[in-house]
C-alpha cells in the first residue's frame, strides 16, 4: 500500500498540470457514461480511498464494501460534480461521509479484521526503534502492537480518528484535510492535538510521553 | 494551538505501523473491475433482463464466468460420451426393390454412413420397377438430400 498522497492531485498552480487535465478529461468521459474512463479514475485513487476507510474501520471486509460503494455513489453523482475541487477531494469527501455514517450505525459492535503487515515492516527504521532486536518473539510483538494500536484508534470519536488517519498515517496536509472534512485548518489542528493526546494515554505502555 | 514536534514523536512512530497493513495480494488488481461490475449490475437491475444480469455478473466476477465455462465444457463432454449420437438407421425410401436391405452389411459406423450417403437413389429407384411406376424427376429437399417421389396412375372413370 502506498499511502503517500500525490501532491499533484491537490496542487493549484497557475496552469493546470497535465495530470490534472487528464483527470478532468477522464471525469468528463465518465460523466458521458464511459465506464472504461471511470475504471481508470478508480484505479488512480482506489488505494488511498481504501486505506483511509480501512484505517477508520479496522476491518477489511467493511472497507472493501464501503470503498466500492463510495466509487459507485461517486459515479452516480458525477453529474453534480462541478469541478470546484479536484475529483480526488470530492470522492474523498464522499468516502469520509459514508464511513462516518457507517461507523455511527455500527457503534458498539466493532469487529476488527486486520490486514496482514507487509514484509517491509521488519526493516522500517521507525518501527525498529520501537521493537527491540533482541526480543525472540519480535513478530508476535509487532502483531500485538498492531492490535493495540487499532483498538486504541477505535476508541476515538469518528472525526478525531479521521484526522489522525489522514494526517499521521496517510501524511495529508492540514489544508487538504480541512477541504475534505469541510472545516478550517484551526479545527483540524485542534482535533489532531486532542486525538493524539487521547491515543498517547491509551497507548501509554507502548509510547513514551 | 501550539505544537511541540517532539511531543508526540513516539506516537507518530507507532502510527507508522498502520502503513504496513496491506490487503490480500492482488486485491487492487480486481477492485476497479468490481466497481464497474456493480455499476453495470445496478443499471441492468433498473432496466431488467435476466440474461444481461448474468452477463454483468460474469464481468464483475471473472471466477464465476470461468467456472460456468468449465462446467459447460464438462457437460458437453459428458453428454457426448454417454449418449451415442449416431442415428439408429436411415430408412431409405424405396420402391419395390429393397436395395437398402440388399446393401452389404456395414463393417463400421463410418462405412455405413458412407454407404448411405453415397448411394445413388435416383438410379436405384428408376431401375426398381420401370414398368409400373412413373417416376418424376427428383427434387432436392430443404437439406439438399435427394428426395424421391413416386406417382402411380389413378383411374378416374366411375
Amino acid at each position: 500500500m502506498q499511502p503517500q498522497l500525490g501532491v499533484a492531485a491537490s496542487a493549484r498552480g497557475a496552469e493546470p498540470e497535465p495530470a490534472v487535465t487528464e483527470e478532468q478529461e477522464l471525469v468528463q468521459r465518465s460523466r458521458d457514461g464511459d465506464l472504461a474512463a471511470y475504471d481508470e479514475l478508480v484505479r488512480r485513487f482506489q488505494e488511498r480511498i481504501y486505506a483511509t476507510i480501512y484505517h477508520m474501520t479496522s476491518n477489511h471486509e467493511d472497507a472493501n464494501d464501503l470503498a466500492q460503494e463510495t466509487f459507485v455513489k461517486a459515479y452516480r453523482a458525477l453529474k453534480s460534480f462541478k469541478g470546484d475541487s479536484s475529483f480526488y477531494t470530492w470522492v474523498y469527501r464522499i468516502a469520509v461521509n459514508k464511513t462516518i455514517n457507517f461507523l455511527k450505525q455500527r457503534k458498539n459492535r466493532t469487529h476488527m479484521s486486520l490486514n496482514d503487515l507487509d514484509f517491509n515492516v521488519e526493516n522500517d527504521p521507525e518501527l525498529v526503534a520501537l521493537v527491540s532486536h533482541n526480543t525472540p518473539r519480535r513478530d508476535a510483538r509487532i502483531s500485538e502492537l498492531q492490535e493495540k494500536l487499532n483498538a486504541a484508534l477505535q476508541k476515538l470519536s469518528e472525526v478525531h480518528r479521521m484526522v489522525v488517519v489522514m494526517h499521521d498515517v496517510q501524511g495529508m496536509p492540514h489544508e487538504e484535510i480541512g477541504r475534505i472534512m469541510g472545516c478550517n485548518v484551526g479545527t483540524v489542528r485542534s482535533r489532531l492535538f486532542y486525538a493524539r493526546q487521547q491515543l498517547q494515554a491509551l497507548l501509554s505502555d507502548y509510547v513514551k510521553s | 494551538m501550539k505544537e511541540n514536534p517532539q511531543e508526540f514523536e513516539s506516537l507518530r512512530r507507532l502510527l507508522v505501523l498502520k502503513r504496513h497493513e496491506v490487503p490480500p495480494p492482488g486485491y487492487f488488481e480486481s477492485f476497479s473491475a468490481g466497481v464497474v461490475g456493480r455499476i453495470e449490475a445496478e443499471d441492468v437491475r433498473e432496466s431488467g433482463g435476466l440474461l444481461r444480469q448474468v452477463l454483468a455478473l460474469f464481468r464483475a466476477r471473472p471466477a464465476i464466468s470461468w467456472s460456468f465455462c468449465v462446467a459447460s465444457v464438462l457437460v458437453l463432454f459428458a453428454s457426448s460420451t454417454l449418449f451415442d449420437p449416431s442415428p439408429a438407421g436411415v430408412q431409405l425410401p424405396a420402391l419395390d426393390g429393397n436395395f437398402a436391405a440388399s446393401a452389404p452389411e456395414p463393417t463400421s459406423r463410418l462405412s455405413a454412413a458412407s454407404l448411405v450417403f453415397s448411394t445413388n437413389y435416383q438410379t436405384a429407384a428408376l431401375d426398381a420397377d420401370p414398368a409400373t411406376a412413373t417416376n418424376l424427376p427428383l427434387r432436392d429437399s430443404l437439406f439438399s438430400t435427394p428426395f424421391y417421389q413416386r406417382v402411380e396412375p389413378i383411374n378416374f372413370t366411375p
